[in-house]
């Protein structure tokens, strides 16, 4: 017997309690008063020295319900063998490979025929269990979440089974037979029918070794349905806007140089086809030009066309691939400028537009900017903080104060100032030389908004605002000698991003360096507060409303189903994305469409060559999947005893024994307590 | 203040029941039962001369300073102007001094009658019949020592007064004959007639030893052993601990012991103690608290009888 929580049993300890409470009420055995002991003589045994309870029956039913409760609590789990345990074969767990490579031409037909051969060739009783091998090891359902000796169950499971869009790692399937087989011990023999790709392998030959757990013995047994020799596929592998433009990449796996035709659908109308050769196991971009977008979201789809060219092309499933085309106009951002017409104007005017980041800089004098308009943007930037006057930075610091981010520089104008309007910040002179630049010496990268930058050391800084931190400031990037040069300050409810220099690469060349286009991206999610979707995401990834700033919306996958209603994203915001295709997800804010693409790697149809198969098969057979089998744990070798669980039984006894007791408890309190017998009451019997 | 003859139809009925240890012990005043118990006892012995009893005049003696102004003959003194005074059959000049024990294992009664319940009885009985013959009567309840003492007299109100220390007397205790036998051995050498009424759990030689120089004194004894019939034969149905009522000493006995062996040691113990009393001249009855209090009356009276 197997207890899962055995600390419990540690409560068995309170059966002493009725034991010392029967032997406490138990009467004491009343001596009989006698004349005198003169002329008696001792039985040899003391027997009023034994142990005598009272209530025996219903002292054992307290110990009996005290029992049962501990023992229901450690969950006692019962080796019992099964009708297919008896016959002492093995478990067959059928393992079939329905990744997307599983649906090349020919591979999962051999695969259902191997996994038919080996339902038929299950023995009397002999129990089996189906199960899929995708982004995940999954259990068929409909041949019952058990192991069962129901062949015709587990034949129609397996017509029921199709190749899917999932990429199958088989490190990770190895690795998932642990969480199907559960606490099952015993002889386990693995049929794992898979083409066995060589894109599939792990990284760690050893990760293709099947965990090991006590007292159980797991035999892989491999049985590839790859074909003998190698089979052609071409893929589209990628879809992306650049410029103005689309590419489409194709790509060929085992194939010989061939001329293929790439279509393209833009919001499911054909907008175009590019043909052009194909290297053998080479790649070709197909570019499609002068293309009409809608505004907004627009679903692309390439998709390569079955013409002669394709001939001999033994997958189908990735010869299309979709994108998410954004045409969406920029969002404007004010850019409060002393010059509008100043370097600085320009840089962050260059950047903002190449940065992809969605938003055009609205270029704004200073003096003629209407203060009341603040509120119709989500931030501002501001080029030199210093040009500021009085009541535009009291409006602005309202601004920010309720809510606004502004990201603001120190130009020409602020080194002028005793103290700097909007923060309130006091200079305390400059860093720095044309002679002696600074470089940047720290670097804050818990933060997300530097998250991924690089090339910060080639910033040269000449001349900078020497200005302390504040306290709740978080210096994001400072100077070689610990000037701040980049700062982060909460202003109320809203922020402030000052960078301490100025960007009219006077002072510093930071507005040129290829970094300040990433960082003006980052700047712009940042301050604006917009979550940045991707446009694709593989089969099988999760997706996260959080990502969309939403905690919760309405999924629908590329069927038109609603995969998530908005209750369900509630409690689970997280979705795994399953099928290749459009997703349209809804939330409060925004409506948003991602795009789905099998993995690329599952395109190269190629198995794993010969000698990884005998090296791996080796090392299954060296016994290297685990421990040793342990015998006495089932009752003879290839035996796979049940674990029945016996804590509902132990409730059923503790229930019956409760209304026992309460019962039998009842009766001795109704029991007339027993008349005492001393002669001392006749004593007096003269009075 | 005599109690009321009963009817002669009724005579007979009362002496078979009232006399009944249990029915006497029931009766609230001691002295009541005493008196039904003698009278019951009396009654039946009618004019017998063997037992000598009587209030017939048997002469007349000379008044002398103590006597009882009760017996003063005032038609004599009327006729003769001399005080004499009336003697009759059955009175001696003889005293009976009751020695009532009343240790703990005088308190065994399992059948409802304790041991010191019957002795009060009887003592008390004895106590009445004694100051009826005109004896002088005395009391010592005794256990280790000796608790309460009137020494004998045939004052008036002695009789109450013995009968209450009777009756006073509770059980407690070991028994202990050594130190009371000597006491009232010193103290009271009068002779006389000793009753010495205990259970007599003690060892028979060394009993008879301490009661010896009493009759050397002169003094009658008389041994009333005073035994339940559950202690005479006990009834356990399965091992029992039995605790010494005296010493607390507890003795696990068998059913078997209880049955076969008890019974033959305690009539070994009483056989003994019967010899040894025999062999020292002295007088040894033994009752059970079932026993009818007619017949140690009757004993007592032959007892009497035989001293003189």
């Amino acid at each position: 017997m197997t207890l899962l929580a055995p600390l419990f049993l540690t409560g068995l300890a309170a059966i002493a309690l009725p034991l010392w409470l029967h032997l406490r009420r138990a009467p004491r055995r009343a001596a009989r008063p006698f004349s005198s002991a003169m002329l008696l003589t001792a039985v040899p045994q003391p027997l009023h020295l034994r142990v005598h309870w009272r209530e025996r029956r219903l002292l054992a039913l307290r110990v009996l319900l005290l029992a049962a409760l501990c023992l229901a609590f450690a969950q006692p789990l019962w080796p019992r063998r099964t009708a297919g345990a008896a016959t002492g074969a093995p478990l067959q767990l059928i393992v079939l490979d329905t990744s997307l490579s599983m649906g090349a031409t020919g591979r999962f037909a051999r695969a259902r025929e191997v996994a038919r051969r080996l339902i038929d060739g299950l023995g009397p009783g002999q129990r089996a269990q189906l199960v899929s091998a995708g982004d995940g090891l999954t259990v068929l359902a409909s041949a019952g979440s058990a192991p069962t000796a129901d062949r015709a169950a587990l034949q129609a499971a397996l017509a029921g089974l199709r190749p899917g869009n999932s990429r199958l790692d088989l490190g990770a399937a190895m690795a998932g037979l642990d969480g199907v087989l559960g606490e099952r011990r015993g002889d386990i023999d693995v049929h794992f029918i898979s083409d066995l790709q060589l894109t599939g392998l792990p990284a760690r030959f050893a990760d293709l070794l099947p965990p090991a757990a006590p007292a159980r013995s797991i035999h892989v047994l491999l049985h590839p349905v790859a074909s003998a020799g190698p089979q052609a596929n071409w893929a589209v592998t990628a879809l992306q806007r650049t410029g103005a433009d689309v590419d489409a990449t194709v790509r060929g796996f085992g194939t010989v140089a061939r001329t293929l035709t790439v279509a393209l659908d833009i919001n499911g109308h054909e907008a175009g086809r590019s043909q052009q050769p194909v290297a053998a196991d080479g790649e070709a971009h197909f570019r499609f030009a002068h293309l009409l977008l809608a505004v907004g979201d627009n679903r692309v789809r390439a998709r390569l066309i079955d013409d002669a060219g394709l001939q001999g092309d033994a997958l189908a499933a990735d010869n299309e691939r979709v994108a998410v085309i954004r045409n969406t106009p920029a969002d404007p951002v004010p850019l409060l400028a002393a010059q509008p017409d100043g370097r600085a104007v320009s840089y962050l005017s260059t950047a903002l537009a190449a940065s992809g980041a969605g938003y055009v800089a609205e270029v704004q004098a200073l003096q003629h900017f209407d203060a009341r308009t603040l509120t119709r943007y989500r931030w501002v930037i501001v080029d030199d903080l210093g040009a500021l006057n009085a009541a535009l930075a009291g409006q602005l610091a309202d601004y920010v104060r309720q809510g606004g981010a502004a990201f603001v520089a120190l130009g020409e104008r602020s080194g002028s100032r005793d103290r700097l309007p909007l923060l309130g910040d006091v200079p305390r002179g400059s860093a720095g030389s044309d002679d002696a630049p600074l470089a940047v010496g720290a670097i804050d990268a818990n933060s997300p908004l530097l998250a991924g930058l690089s090339g910060w050391e080639a910033v040269s800084i000449r001349h900078l605002l020497r200005l302390s931190a504040q306290p709740g400031d978080r210096v994001l990037v400072a100077t070689s000698d610990g000037t701040p040069l980049l700062l982060e300050r909460a202003m109320g409810r809203g922020r402030v991003l000052l960078y301490t220099g100025d960007l009219a690469d006077a002072g510093n060349d930071l507005p040129v360096q290829p970094l300040f286009v990433g960082l003006m991206t980052q700047i712009a999610r940042s301050l604006s507060g917009r979550g940045e979707l991707p446009a694709e995401l593989p089969v099988d990834a999760s997706l996260s409303l959080g990502e969309l700033g939403a905690v919760a919306g309405q999924l629908i996958d590329p069927a038109g189903h609603t995969v998530l209603s908005l209750g369900q994203t509630r409690r689970a915001p997280t979705v795994k994305l399953m099928q290749s295709g459009f997703y349209q997800i809804y939330t409060a804010a925004t409506e948003a469409l991602v795009a789905v693409n099998p993995d690329p790697l599952e395109s190269d149809l190629a198995p794993m060559s010969a000698a990884a198969l005998a090296r791996w098969r080796t090392a299954l057979a060296a016994g290297e999947s685990g421990a040793p089998f342990a015998p006495g744990v089932s009752a003879a070798p290839g035996t796979e005893p049940m674990r029945v669980p016996l804590a509902p039984l132990l409730l059923g006894l503790l229930c019956v024994t409760v209304i026992a007791e309460s019962l039998l408890g009842n009766h001795a309190l109704r029991k007339p307590a027993p008349a005492p017998s001393s002669p001392a009451s006749s004593a007096g019997a003269l009075r | 203040m005599e109690a009321a003859s009963p009817a002669p139809g009724d005579a007979a009925l009362a002496r078979g029941r009232l006399l009944q240890p249990a029915v006497l012990a029931g009766l609230a005043n001691l002295q009541l039962a005493a008196r039904a118990a003698v009278e019951g006892t009396l009654i039946g012995l009618h004019r017998s001369p063997l037992f000598g009893f009587s209030q017939e005049f048997a002469e007349y003696r000379a008044y002398a300073e103590g006597d009882d102004p009760r017996f003063i003959d005032w038609n004599v003194y009327a006729r003769s102007d001399r005080l004499v005074v009336k003697r009759f059959t059955g009175e001696t000049n003889s005293h009976l001094m009751l020695l009532l024990d009343a240790s703990a294992s005088m308190a065994f009664g399992p059948s409802g009658l304790t041991k010191l319940a019957y002795a009060q009885l009887l003592a008390a009985s004895l106590a009445y019949l004694a100051s009826h013959q005109h004896d002088a009567v005395g009391v010592a309840v005794f256990d280790e020592t000796v608790r309460a003492l009137r020494a004998p007299s045939t004052r008036t109100g002695q009789l109450d007064g013995v009968l209450h220390l009777i009756e006073a007397a509770r059980p407690a205790h070991r028994t202990d004959f050594s130190q009371p036998l000597e006491q009232f051995r010193t103290g009271h050498a009068r002779r006389g007639m000793v009753a010495l009424l205990s259970d007599f759990y003690v060892e028979p030689a060394a009993l008879i030893e301490r009661v010896r120089p009493l009759a050397w004194q002169g003094s009658d004894v008389l041994l009333l052993q005073i035994l339940d019939r559950e202690e005479r034969s006990p009834s356990l149905s399965e091992a029992t601990l039995l605790e010494d009522m005296e010493s607390g000493e507890r003795v696990e006995v068998s059913a078997q012991f209880a049955r076969e062996i008890y019974p033959a040691r305690l009539q070994a113990h009483i056989g003994a103690l019967s010899r040894e009393a025999a062999a020292a001249g002295i007088e040894h009855v033994l009752l059970d608290t079932s026993v009818p209090l007619q017949v140690p009356l009757r004993e007592y009276l032959l007892f009497r009888e035989r001293r003189r």
